[in-house]
This record gives C-alpha cells, structure tokens and sequence, in this order.
C-alpha cells in the first residue's frame, strides 16, 4: 500500500528532527525544530485517517511557536547548576523504560487490523443525524468530557493572567508593511475560521480549530500593529467576560434540559441534536479563542516587562 | 495534453525548492541564506500549487491559496529581515 | 519482526521526550521536552484507532466502507488543547522565574 511507504517516509523525518533537537545547544533552533515536528506529526495524522485531530494541531503549533518566542526574549542561561554525571544514569533509566513498554507491547493487536464496526459508527446517523462522526461523540454521547476540558482549557488561562500580573504599560514600535500584511488579512482570515466554526457538523472542523484560529490572527494583529492598537481592538475585561460566557453558555445547554425534565445535556428533550451540538460548539469556540488570547496578553506582557 | 502540463509545473516548483535548500545550506552568512529560502517560499511552493490546480480544474480554493501564500510569506520574511539589520553588529559573517 | 511499528516508534518518542525533560538544563528546553512528551502519546492513541483500508470517520451517502475508529480522534482532539494550556503555564513560570533571578 501506498499508505505505508509515506509512514516510513514521515518515521524517518520525525527520528531526524529529534536526534537534532536533543544534541541541540541553541534554544531559537530548538523552537523552530519543534515547529518543525508539529508539521510532521499532522502529516501523519492525516496518513492515519484523522483529518480533525491534523487540523487542531496545525493550528495549535502556530500558537505555541508564538508563545515560545517570547519565552525565548526573556531567556538567559543559568550557571552550570546540573552536572553532567547524571546524564548516564538518566539514559540508561529511559533506555529501559523503553525497553519494557516495547515488550509489554507486543499484546496489542497488529497495526492497522480491521476491528469491528463500534457502536458509534452503526447508530450515530440514525440517532444524531449529522455526517461527521467525531462531532456527534464530542457534542453528545461524550459531551460531559468536552464541557469539562472546556473548563480546564479556562482555567489555564485563568493561571496565566494571575502569574503574570498583567497590566498594558509598554508599547512597541511598529512596522508599516507589517500593519497593512495584518489588516489584509484580517477578514480572510476570521472568515475561514467561522465557515470551519460552523461547518463543524459536516465535514472536520468544530469548536476548538476555529478557536485556535481565530486567536491567531488576532495575536498577529496585535504583533504587528503594537499594544494600544490592540488594546482598542479587544480589551482584558471583555476577554475575560467573553472565555467565561462561553464555558456558561455550555452549561447553560445541559442546565436547560435538566429543567425541562430530561437528564443533564440530554438534548432530545429541548431543542433536538442539530441546534444542540451546533450551540455547544459555538460556546467552545468562544471559551477557546478567547482563552488563548489571555494566555498571549498575558505572556507577552510579562516577557516585555522582564527585560 | 493537460496533465502533461501539470507534471510540468509540479517538476519546476520542485527544482525551484531543491535550489532554495542547497542555497540555504551552502551560502555564506544570513543575508545569503535568506535570499535563497525566500526563493523556496515565493516561486517552488505556487509552482506546485499551479500544477496541481491545473490537473483539478482551477478550483478556487487552490488560486485563493496561491494568492494568500504570496501575500504572507515575504511580509513575514521582511520582518525577520529588518530586525536583524537592527542587530547587524551581532550577527558575525552578516554576509555583505 | 513484528514489534517495529508505529506503537514502538511512540514509545521510544516517549522515552526521549522524558529524556529531554529531566537532563537539559536550560528551563525552556526542558519544556519543549514536555510537549514531544505529550505529543509521542497522541501518536500511540490515533495508530490505534487506524483500520487498513479505511477512509477518515465522515458518514455520506456512498457504499458502506471500513471507518477508522473515531473513538481516539475525539479524545485526542481535547488532549491536544489542554497540553496548550499546560505548556502556556509552564512558560510564564519560566519567563516569572527567569525575571526575578536575572542577574544584570
């Protein structure tokens, strides 16, 4: 199969890639390694039949790069508190790790074996209705899961604006062909990432890539054009308010079945499966884009205030 | 006939991108290497995408794509560009 | 022999990610350790779920085929996002730290 020739191609670009980062002393060449990896680990998601999962984490890896850059900016390097005398013993612990979870392995069915159709794939048309398989399990069978990451995704950004202490007081200086790159691209931009918000029923898409996306293009905004600029555009507060509404209006929905007389998010009760999963993703798409601009305020702000 | 074509663009966008990785490697200092990355970014990657566009009957996606691939790629090597003028006394072998 | 697949591929990610994390000294290196980390168990989780011969889980009106198991998928996608949130945690503590203990 054509299939498997491509996963040994991406095997041995991923050992490469790694084998580099580990002997690497640069930590800016370390980054762009691990952008790298990123691009190869959503090659072979899409190998592997997984085209949401590949979105998710081609966005994702943009946002992480963004954050690695400033963590780089506000870097210095200790002294040289570790000694290198323990890197054997590490080695030889991970090499036997390895050893006896590839052992242990040797259990699991053979890569790629037809299993039998689950119970999802056989009853999600007739008792959801929608195409895409993955959005029915994460809006309705497995919808308390989706609700609590949801929460946790919060809370993150909930810790990283409390560690930072983040109050707007240095402004940077801009760039003009930059400032016209981000304002071009704006609308393109949070156009795409709607159409995949609500598209998320039909074909891969859903809540979290939108998110993600969304938030990108307001980081670069807000790289390129400095901080007052972006200030005008989203304030803290209103970011703070919008992430929480998002996690509410997600409770809101299973709050509401519950007062009508069904279990919690049982959503046959009240509106039906389409408009059921179609307002949870809208809440985590919200609770998302909106987190991960606090997480970028609140980073930024603090790299540039530490230098 | 079309096909042909296709096969056509998709070899030259790949000889466009091996040039820009040898370049990368084999030039001196960063401005060298810059210039030859960006040939990479902003003739070898529409190159493929034309071809491919031509064997799928001009859908919109793959032009809308070209179009803001052109767009972005040299706003974003121009930025790096302009900060490491600003550290020109840092970078040794600045490649002038 | 038919222990080299993609399952043992992961786990050997897995063991230098946690390779990385406990023997670099520099504070953000360990943290991109972290995320190869979590990244090698993503991989395992989505190899598992693959069905040879089959077509990504989206139902439409074609002939019946072998879906690949959409159970990892989903669970994934939710895995991918919290270990954003961890790693964004982990990098304002380093950027906290880093700027308390700077020596000028």
């Amino acid at each position: 199969m054509l299939e498997n020739e491509l996963i040994y191609f991406v095997v041995l670009a991923a050992t490469l890639i790694v084998i580099a980062l580990i002997n690497s002393k640069n930590i800016v060449v370390v980054a762009i390694l691990n952008g790298s990896f990123s691009l190869f680990t959503v090659l072979l998601y899409l190998i592997l039949d997984a085209p949401d999962v590949a979105m998710t984490e081609a966005s994702i890896g943009v946002l992480v790069f963004i954050l690695a850059v400033f963590t780089i900016k506000a870097n210095y390097k200790e002294s040289h508190l570790f000694e290198d005398r323990f890197k054997p013993i590490i080695f030889i612990a991970c090499s036997l790790m390895a050893a006896g979870l590839i052992y242990a392995s040797a259990d699991l069915p053979e890569f790629g074996s037809p299993k039998f159709n689950n119970y999802y794939l056989l009853n999600s048309g007739k008792e959801i209705g929608i195409n895409s398989v993955v959005a029915s399990i994460l809006g309705s069978y497995r919808g308390y899961d989706t609700m609590l990451e949801t929460l946790v995704i919060l809370i993150g950004g909930i810790g990283v604006l409390l560690i930072s202490q983040a109050n707007i007081s240095v402004d940077n200086h801009s760039d003009k062909l930059i400032t016209l790159m981000s304002r071009i691209m704006f609308p393109v931009i949070s156009l795409f990432a709607l159409y995949i918000q609500f598209n998320g029923e039909n074909t891969p898409g859903g809540g979290f890539q939108a998110g993600a996306i969304m938030a990108t293009i307001f980081a670069t905004y807000g790289l390129a054009n400095g901080k007052l600029l972006f200030l005008e555009l989203v304030s803290l507060n209103a970011l703070k308010i919008i992430a929480i509404s998002g996690v509410i209006l997600f409770f809101s929905v299973g709050l509401l079945s519950f007062i009508m007389g069904g279990e919690f998010l049982n959503y046959n009760v009240t509106f039906g499966q389409h408009i059921g999963i179609t307002i949870i993703e809208l809440g985590v798409g919200i609770a998302v884009c909106a987190t991960m601009l606090m997480i970028y305020i609140g980073i930024s702000d603090a790299s540039d205030k530490s230098l | 006939m079309i096909e042909v074509i296709s096969y056509l663009f998709i070899f030259i966008g790949l000889i466009m991108i091996i040039t820009a990785v040898v370049g990368c490697n084999r030039l001196p200092g960063y401005f060298c290497k810059m210039h030859a990355a960006t040939v990479g970014d902003a003739v070898g990657c529409p190159f493929v995408l034309i071809g491919i566009a031509i064997q799928s009957e001009f859908s919109l996606k793959i032009i809308i794509l070209v179009v803001i691939l052109l767009i972005v790629n040299p706003a974003g090597s121009y930025m790096l560009n302009r900060f490491a003028l600003t550290q020109k006394d840092e970078i040794d072998n600045a490649g002038e | 022999m038919h222990l080299i697949n993609l399952y043992s591929f992961s786990i050997v990610l897995f063991c230098i990610g946690l390779y990385i994390t406990l023997a670099s000294e520099d504070n953000t290196k360990k943290l991109f350790g972290l995320g190869l980390f979590q990244n090698s168990v993503l991989w395992f989780y989505i190899a598992l779920g693959k069905v040879g011969g089959g077509i990504p889980p989206v139902l439409s009106d074609s002939t019946q085929q072998a879906f690949s198991n959409p159970l990892p998928h989903v669970l994934m996608l939710t895995a991918i996002v919290v270990g954003v949130a961890i790693i964004a945690i982990g990098f304002i503590l380093v950027i906290r730290i880093n700027s308390k203990y700077k020596k000028l």
